[in-house]
């Protein structure tokens, strides 16, 4: 069961005396149940608009939204008390103390007291509960709003940039955190800029940008997918600028890249190996360079830009 | 719905602008009562604190001074919200935004009656220690009682009425010193220059619907030989008319919108 669907949705903003922004432009997005779902795009490429509208906090001007398989914005009363959720930063009173804003929150779906003491203890926040929020740090106020996401026991936990202002050991935290919701059955559905983060963390991913989805699928499959676009091999071969020389003439792409070539445009490893062998130039290392979530990334994004 | 009412009153209790201008206002009538009742004691001969004809009086004055604390805590209450962003996180837990704002004005009103009843107590029971130490507390009958109840109940509507408009341009500026500026500008200058030179607007003027909904009418002069007579029943209209003006659109924009 798909616990997100949008189907073509299309989101502007109007501007005073300027044109109209457009953040959403016919977005697709389809979310399995369970797992941790990365949610990547540039800035300006429309995901927090999207996590609004899946919250109800922003209407788009066409198309469909389904969560939980309710149509949003109409079913979200049903389907609310399943979701929990962190929009950009933190949302609390500053001049109330952690646990105070939890309890407050807590009030209004009839939670205990004792459920507050439990996510302040998941985040790492017991001892500072009872502390004012004006005096929390970047990262302390993070680890209070993915606490309050987590109050409801929620069976999807949409978290925008959840890694925002805290530090390394904060963001391990936070990911082994999320890894475990997502292994227990939650849908975990994560925007965030940290690529390394989203590599290690999510199993499936979403690339987005201006609006539109341009790829999605499995961390895996979105890499390989890139990488059999690219093509790009490792040589290690003796005499460096001869081979690269020769193989630009050959009509590969190539590059010197300190102690090796980087090429492109081969279509197996071998047409590397035979076109210096016939030079009488061995190769002494050959790899496919492996792409990473950030440079398949970088090459979607800066495409569609 | 009643959870988040009573979430919504629990952190109105837990505002300290709230507790602080509520300790003003009780703070103020405490003044006041303790005044009296100096004065009482001091008078020579027979007192003339006559508790019928004061504690009316004191309604009254509880009537503009609950108007005055219902405007600021309305104000602080919708804006510190919107400073703060605390109503996007409320409507991912109720997302029904009608609702949400429902409960907020039916708290927020709850609140103000209670400080109101309060306040009421308080000075009362200074009007009736004055008459009983050096004046009059005789002739209280049911007549009597049932005309201060209704006085009461007009001073807990005023209050009532001031809440829910700050409440409501706090709401549509999305700021409390937006509403609170709003308001000192229409009392401190709109209003008086309204009064001076636009003379047929003063049926219309909130500071003349006040003083008819207390005082039972006023007369306004709309020219030199022209005046209106604005009863206790215009003074309401005129009130309510604001009320729902500016929190219904106040509501309609609310719903509408997206909330950032």
């Amino acid at each position: 069961m798909a616990v997100i669907e949008v189907r073509g949705a299309h989101k502007e903003y109007r501007r005073l005396r300027r044109p109209p922004q457009r953040a959403l432009d016919g977005l697709d997005l389809n979310v399995g149940e369970g797992g941790v779902f990365g949610f990547l795009g540039p800035n300006g490429s429309g995901k927090t608009t999207t996590i609004r509208v899946l919250l109800g906090l922003a209407r788009p001007d066409a198309g469909e939204v389904r969560v939980l398989g309710r149509p949003i914005p109409a079913g979200l009363p049903e389907v609310i008390p399943y979701i929990g959720a962190l929009v950009e930063s933190p949302q609390l009173f500053p001049s109330f103390s952690g646990r105070r804003n939890l309890r407050l929150l807590a009030g209004v779906a009839g939670l205990p007291d004792s459920r507050v003491d439990e996510v302040l203890e998941r985040v790492g926040l017991t001892d500072r509960g009872g502390d004012r929020v004006r005096g929390y740090s970047l990262g302390m106020r993070q680890r209070l709003g993915i606490a309050a996401a987590l109050l409801k026991e929620p069976r999807l936990l949409v978290l925008d940039e959840p890694s925002n202002g805290l530090d390394p050991a904060g963001i391990r935290e936070v990911r082994e955190l999320l890894r475990s919701l997502g292994a227990s059955g939650v849908t975990v559905f994560v925007s965030s800029h940290l690529l390394g983060e989203v590599e290690q963390m999510c199993d499936h991913v979403a690339i987005v940008a201006r609006g539109r989805l341009l790829m999605t699928g499995t961390v895996r499959e979105v890499i390989a997918a890139n990488r059999q676009s690219t093509g790009e091999l490792r040589v290690v071969v003796g005499e460096q600028a001869a081979a690269a020389e020769l193989l630009r003439n050959r009509g590969f792409a190539v590059e010197e890249d300190g102690s090796h070539l980087v090429v492109r445009g081969a279509s197996e490893a071998a047409e590397i190996t035979r076109t210096l062998a016939s030079e009488e130039m061995y190769v002494s290392e050959l790899t496919p360079v492996e792409a990473s979530l950030e440079s398949v990334f970088f090459e979607l994004t800066e495409g569609a830009s | 719905m009643t959870r988040l009412f009573q979430a919504e009153m629990r952190r109105l209790a837990a505002r300290r602008a709230v507790r602080w201008l509520t300790l003003a206002l009780i703070g103020v009538l405490f003044l006041i009562g303790i005044s009296a009742l100096r004065d009482a004691g001091k008078s020579p001969g027979p007192g003339d604190f006559v508790f019928r004809d004061r504690a009316p009086e004191g309604a009254n004055i509880v009537g503009g001074a609950l108007a005055v604390y219902a405007f600021l805590v309305g104000a602080t209450y919708a804006g510190a919200e919107w400073a703060a962003g605390t109503v996007q996180a409320l409507l991912l837990w109720e997302p029904r935004r009608v609702r949400v704002l429902l409960v907020k004005i039916t708290a927020l009103s709850v609140w103000v009656l209670g400080v109101g009843v309060l306040a009421h107590a308080v000075l009362t029971s200074f009007a009736a220690a004055a008459s009983r130490s050096d004046g009059s507390y005789t002739g209280l009958d049911g007549h009597f009682w049932r005309m201060l109840l209704a006085a009461d109940a007009r001073a807990l509507v005023m209050g009532v009425f001031g809440g829910a408009l700050a409440f409501g341009i706090a709401g549509l500026t999305h700021s409390t010193g937006a509403a609170l500026g709003a308001g000192f500008v229409y009392f401190a200058i709109l209003e008086q220059v309204l009064r001076g030179l636009v003379r047929w607007s003063n049926p219309y003027l909130v500071g003349n619907a006040f003083v008819a909904w207390l005082n039972g009418e006023l007369v306004i002069p709309l020219s030199s030989t022209k005046t209106v007579l604005m009863t206790r029943a215009d003074g309401g209209l005129v009130m309510l008319g604001y009320a729902v003006v500016v929190v219904g659109v106040m509501t309609l924009l609310f719903a509408r919108r997206d909330v950032t």
